[in-house]
């Protein structure tokens, strides 16, 4: 296994869920190969602690998104910031946490596709005959994030308030290696995006846990709602991201064969390679 | 003599079933084998060269394979991409293609080899039987130890040949017995991965068709008896 | 009406939706918040069922626990033609009963192994694991046999019945739990079929066929 890259391991990573916490009190767990613990501090205080399993040393804690973030190294820039989800007339809500074998690399990359609508979540973000990904545009940003826009897609039930097929419009945003968010537009208020932000932790190479964190339009949701919708929808790419093969993400251009909507796909490789990350990816051979 | 270019038994035909892809591995490589509608069995590389989903989780849609992830189709026989959905009605490059393995169907299995061309190295798809096939295919049983070991331990305890001479071991991969009640039984390794192996059996004679479960059922209980032996020993 | 309190992923929740469907009949749905706020051991939940386990189903002032059980009132108050659990057939009555025990096993090995590599139970995943090839090698060599007998389905007759409902979710979500199904061809030839059943529905992680 190789060491994790230093952008890795100097920067803040969800590892668990608020809400599991309160149900458990303390909760084990991997990141980037160091063994870990999450604890409650005290009842009710909304501290917790966290600390290696292996030397024992306590590591930051931050509480944001619904989520507890911790880094094994020294984080020198702060966890991103989302104005999505500071808005007073949305719901925002945990997914639920699901862990898949497969590296979160390949977790991101998934979360970037269209194509596999129609397949993957069929009758809900896509179906056949509407396969036809039209072109969009992939820039990296000033602040070198990639930001994918003019995405469409036809979706028949695009999120929780959906009432029948509609054409959605996307953008998609990677704003770290293993953080991505999208904006869809939503189906009542078609000018005004719903928000989802995937952090997904690097628990190996090969293994990593997905945290979803929602911030959709109010309009007659609840957070019940919107979490079951979330993890039937993340468990059906669930089967599909352990059956790929290698488990890291090949960054050689030449490894897997794309096509045209996979612009984001690739810009998300190229885009890794240049920021020096190989936790998780198979590299590119010099 | 290389292992890869040698034909290796993958399954019996009849479960190469229509609209069916059977998930199996020769010696570590991951195969999805299936039967197209008109007959042709393919033996594949478990891998949509798209993203690399295993294609065993796709459809088999009579004449060409589906992958699950993004709908891309590769046609029997070439393994040409003829399909993907994203980009309706245009032609996929003629350079994307399901990896091909060497595949036929002798003596009632399929068998594949991960290379080569013509007739290769070692002895030809089947029980070398010539042109007589085996009268009864047994079910083949899944073992957790190496081929080496599995056959090894077929050759040391599948005989017990009335006369009490010894199953023979025809090749590393091979044993042939002679046994009391069944006749002579031909087994066949399949060496899955390092630890892995499923044994492949056929009666050389058909029993009269009144007692074929009977000895498909001792034929199975037999060989169990002996996997959990194996697997009992420790093998690595 | 009938009500089911569900959880999205669990496969003893989705055996029961998969039989509501193949009736046609209707329900509505109280989707239990399983992960991550555990609501199954829930003060309100466990009121319902002190066991703390979905699913639960309510049919007007009838409450009934145990995803088996709930397959065998649904299948004999509501199936008209009598097929998936047979009343007047002793011996197939015996064989469901017989799979809807074996399907308790394969929920308490794969079933197990799967919540621990998804979604963070604390057991011993590997022990799992190993058990779940147990069940497995037997089904997969009662259903070689089956298919050898010119029989398609777990029992006798020459239809589904319950007993196929009851193993089929936790035996086709196992790669979940890192249970591969590549030693056992027959059981994958027979989840082909279950997902032909016309009427059949799919959930999340259950790939159709």
């Amino acid at each position: 296994m190789a060491e994790p890259d230093p952008i890795l391991v100097n920067d803040w990573h969800a590892v668990v869920e608020l809400d599991f916490l309160a149900s458990r009190g303390s909760f084990e767990t991997v990141l980037l190969g160091v063994p870990i613990e999450i604890a409650e501090s005290g009842e009710g205080s909304g501290e917790v602690r966290v600390s290696r399993r292996d030397t024992h040393a306590p590591l930051p804690a931050r509480i944001r998104y619904g989520h507890v973030f911790t880094s094994i190294g020294q984080p020198n820039r702060d966890i991103v910031h989302f104005p999505e989800c500071h808005e007073a007339d949305r719901i925002h809500v945990t997914g639920g946490s699901i862990a898949v074998h497969v590296s979160g690399l390949r977790a991101v990359e998934n979360f970037l596709d269209m194509g596999h609508f129609p397949f993957v979540h069929t009758d809900y973000l896509g179906v056949e005959p509407h396969t036809e990904v039209e072109p969009y545009e992939v820039t990296v940003t000033e602040e070198d994030e990639i930001l994918a826009t003019k995405c469409r897609f036809f979706q028949p039930l695009a999120s929780p308030s959906a009432d029948g097929g509609m054409m959605v419009d996307y953008e998609y945003r990677v704003a770290r290696p293993y953080t991505v968010c999208l904006y869809k537009s939503n189906p009542i208020e078609p000018e005004r995006w719903d928000f989802i932000v995937l952090f997904v932790q690097p628990v190996s190479e090969e293994r990593c846990i997905a945290h979803p964190y929602l911030s959709y339009l109010a309009h007659n949701l609840d957070n019940e709602t919107n979490r079951w919708f979330m993890q039937l929808i993340f468990a059906q790419d669930k089967p599909i991201l352990e059956n790929q093969l290698p488990k890291r993400l090949p960054l050689d251009p030449r490894a897997e064969v794309p096509a045209r909507s996979d612009a984001s796909s690739l810009s998300y490789r190229r885009w890794l390679a240049a920021q020096g990350v190989t936790y998780g990816a198979i590299p590119a051979a010099a | 003599m290389s292992r890869e270019r040698r034909w290796f038994p993958v399954c019996r035909g009849e479960e190469a079933v229509p609209r069916h892809i059977v998930h199996t591995a020769l010696l570590g490589q991951e195969l999805a084998v299936w039967r197209a509608d008109d007959g042709t069995v393919n033996a594949w590389e478990n891998r949509c060269p798209h993203r690399g989903v295993r294609l065993s989780v796709g459809t088999n849609l009579g004449d060409r394979l589906k992958c699950r992830y993004h709908g891309w189709t590769y046609a029997s026989g070439s393994g040409q991409c003829l399909e993907r959905p994203a980009h309706p009605g245009e032609a996929p490059p003629r350079i994307v293609k399901a990896r091909r393995f060497g595949c036929v169907e002798s003596d009632g299995y399929v068998w594949v080899r991960l290379a080569g061309e013509g007739a290769g190295d070692g002895p030809a798809p089947g029980f070398g039987r010539g042109t007589a096939p085996p009268g009864l295919t047994l079910r083949s049983i899944h073992v957790w130890a190496p081929a080496a070991a599995v056959a090894d331990a077929l050759a040391r305890h599948a005989g017990e040949a009335p006369d009490g001479s010894p199953a023979e071991a025809v090749d590393p991969y091979t044993v042939r017995s002679a046994h009391a009640e069944a006749g002579e039984i031909l087994y066949a390794m399949q060496p899955v991965a390092d630890d892995e192996t499923i044994i492949h059996a056929a009666l050389a004679e058909a029993p009269p068709a009144s007692e074929r479960i009977a000895v498909l059922r001792r034929e199975n209980g037999r060989v169990c008896a002996l996997r959990d032996a194996i697997e009992a020993s420790g093998s690595p | 009406m009938i009500r089911l309190y569900d959880y999205v992923l669990s496969g003893n929740c989705y055996k029961i939706r998969l039989l509501l469907s193949l009736l046609g009949l209707e329900w509505e749905t109280r989707w239990i918040d399983f992960h991550p706020k555990r609501e199954h051991k829930s003060e309100w939940f466990l009121g319902l069922n002190p066991l703390g386990q979905v699913p639960v189903l309510e049919d007007g002032d009838f409450r009934l626990r145990d995803a088996q059980a709930i397959l065998v009132y649904l299948a004999a108050k509501h199936d008209e033609r009598g097929r998936w659990y047979p009343a007047g057939d002793p011996r197939t009555l015996g064989e469901i009963a017989q799979w809807l025990a074996f399907a308790d096993g394969i929920t308490a090995t794969a079933s197990a192994a799967r919540l621990h590599d998804g979604i963070f139970f604390e057991l011993d995943a590997d022990r799992a694991r190993a058990g779940a090839n147990a069940p497995f090698r037997v089904l997969d060599e009662h259903l070689w046999f089956q298919e050898q007998e010119g029989r398609e389905w777990l029992c006798a007759p020459g239809h589904p019945t319950i007993a196929d409902l009851a193993c089929f979710p936790y035996v086709a979500l196992s790669e979940e739990g890192g249970v591969s199904r590549l030693p056992y061809p027959a059981i994958r030839r027979w989840t082909d079929r279950v997902k032909r059943i016309p009427g059949f529905i799919p959930m999340s992680g259950v790939l159709v066929a």
